[in-house]
């Protein structure tokens, strides 16, 4: 059975293949989410082996080598597309907020 | 060190209810050793006070094709060490670090392997088993009511412990699995219903340890079935079976057996004899045979005698052998029709016109008959015999 693609990203998916713009282990994930989003966004280890190993299934992402047991990823070219996709989606979303924003103080 | 013993009868299914009993038991200062037979579960004393757990469904990492060093490093890297084992639920514990985040921060995802690692299997492996168990009960007992090989007694059964507790761990099995089917139906529908509502997932920890119980329970007791059938192998070696009448029946004649005196037979006449220890958890007895050669013919005296746990027992064990005697026979001795006569004990039967005899007194049963090859045989409830037979079983 075909594996069923993302069409959209959650909120820890998008920022797992952010993080992976740069070859990072799974606890080099966790921890640049936390840093990036100010420990707004917490990523479990159970949680993000899970998506580790849908995204590398999903050609999104790559290994690149083992070290002491921890796995090293880094995005690939399709995983770069479709984050890129998600961020124009997030952008457009930010401009149409905005733009209603500005019509309200204008009226 | 101190130590204490920890029963863990929680399923896959109720893994949150287990990490709430391990997180009650570390804030009580204990800490999870090591888990023992996915069910006994060896706590150390801890002097910590941040100790949490944290349950995770994955099974051990050789029972994968795939790589899972890599997953309890990255467990280790956020502050959760891996402690024990126990089915498909692996328990961490938390570093004495800050407060580490939970394993599981998706709730979406985790209700999706909550579904795949907990759920379907539970609910198809079971009803798998109930399947195998509902075929094989069904193939049993077609072929005892087509009389394909050796009829099984129920008073055998009664007299088995392996047979008892067999049927008693079949019957748990049995529980478990039919309860854990819709309980674990209702435990998605609890857990959907929970994300949905972004609340916690509510847990049940007296009935998950319950319901976890009874599975645990009927495979003990399945175990401790085979166990018992091998020590029940070894008990026919305890008896006599043989023509040695000279130095083996006078020792029998100090048990509480109705013999060929009591019968009115010679016991010179005596040719073979063979005694066969019953021995139970709840029964305990012997069952006696002996072969004489009289003027009259061949005569065949038989003799069972049965310490039962309880009186209730006791008539159960009368009813089964009445039911058998009736439908299989007893022995060789064909069909045995008892009813019931007045003899002054509890209970009393009789068939073939009184030679053959089935008693209870309180928790005693006993069987005594005496057939003669070429026709007739003694009434046994004939006041001097009876009185006889009555002496020697010592039933009241």
């Amino acid at each position: 059975m075909a594996r069923k693609k993302l069409d959209t990203l959650t909120e820890p998916m998008y920022y797992v293949l952010l993080s992976l713009r740069q070859e990072r282990h799974g606890y080099g994930i966790m921890q640049n989410i936390s840093a990036l989003t100010g420990g707004r966004v917490n990523v479990g280890a159970g949680t993000l082996y899970a998506l580790l190993e849908r995204f590398e299934k999903d050609a999104l992402i790559c290994r690149t080598r083992v070290e002491e047991n921890r796995k090293y990823y880094r995005l690939t070219e399709e995983g770069d597309r479709v984050l890129r996709v998600e961020y124009e989606r997030i952008r457009r979303q930010t401009a149409d907020m905005e733009r209603v924003l500005r019509e309200e103080e204008q009226k | 060190m101190r130590r204490k013993l920890g029963l863990f009868l929680y399923e896959e299914m109720d893994y949150k209810a287990a990490e709430d009993w391990l997180n009650r038991r570390a804030a009580a200062g204990w800490e999870l050793d090591r888990i023992w037979l996915n069910v006994l579960a060896w706590f150390r004393p801890s002097g910590r006070t941040d100790l949490r757990y944290c349950v995770d469904l994955h099974r051990k990492p050789d029972e994968y094709a795939l790589d899972m060093e890599d997953y309890y490093q990255l467990c280790a890297d956020a502050g959760w060490e891996y402690v024990a084992q126990s089915g498909g639920m692996a328990i961490f514990a938390s570093s004495p670090v800050a407060r580490p985040v939970p394993l599981q921060t998706d709730r979406k995802m985790e209700e999706r392997t909550y579904w795949k690692r907990a759920i379907r299997p539970a609910i198809l492996g079971h009803l798998l088993l109930l399947g195998l168990l509902a075929a094989l009960a069904a193939l049993w007992g077609w072929l005892q009511w087509r009389g394909v090989g050796r009829a099984v007694k129920p008073s055998e059964i009664l007299c088995s412990t392996a047979c008892l507790l067999g049927a008693l761990g079949v019957l748990c099995c049995v529980i478990g699995l039919l309860w854990s089917i819709p309980a674990g139906l209702l435990h998605w529908r609890r857990w959907k219903r929970a994300v949905e509502r972004e609340e916690p997932v509510a847990s049940s920890p007296f009935w998950s340890r319950f319901r976890g119980g009874v599975g645990w329970l009927g495979w003990l007791l399945m175990e401790l079935c085979v166990i018992f059938q091998l020590v029940e192998l070894f008990i026919p070696f305890l008896g006599y079976s043989g023509y040695d009448v000279a130095a083996h029946r006078p020792e029998l004649r100090e048990r509480p057996l109705a013999m060929a005196e009591e019968m009115g037979v010679d016991p010179n006449a005596v040719t073979y004899i063979r005694e066969e220890p019953v021995w139970s958890l709840l029964v305990q007895g012997l069952r006696y045979h002996e072969d004489a050669r009289e003027e009259e013919g061949y005569q065949f005296l038989s003799c069972d005698r049965y310490t039962c746990v309880s009186d209730g027992y006791a008539s159960l064990l009368v009813r089964a052998i009445r039911w058998e005697s009736g439908r299989s026979g007893y022995e060789a001795y064909g069909l045995l029709d008892f009813v019931p006569v007045e003899l002054g004990l509890d209970e009393s039967w009789s068939a073939r016109d009184g030679s053959f005899l089935l008693l209870r007194e309180g928790c005693t049963v006993a069987l005594v008959g005496a057939h003669i090859l070429d026709g007739g045989a003694p009434d046994l409830t004939g006041e001097r015999m009876w009185n006889a037979v009555l002496e020697r079983l010592d039933l009241e």
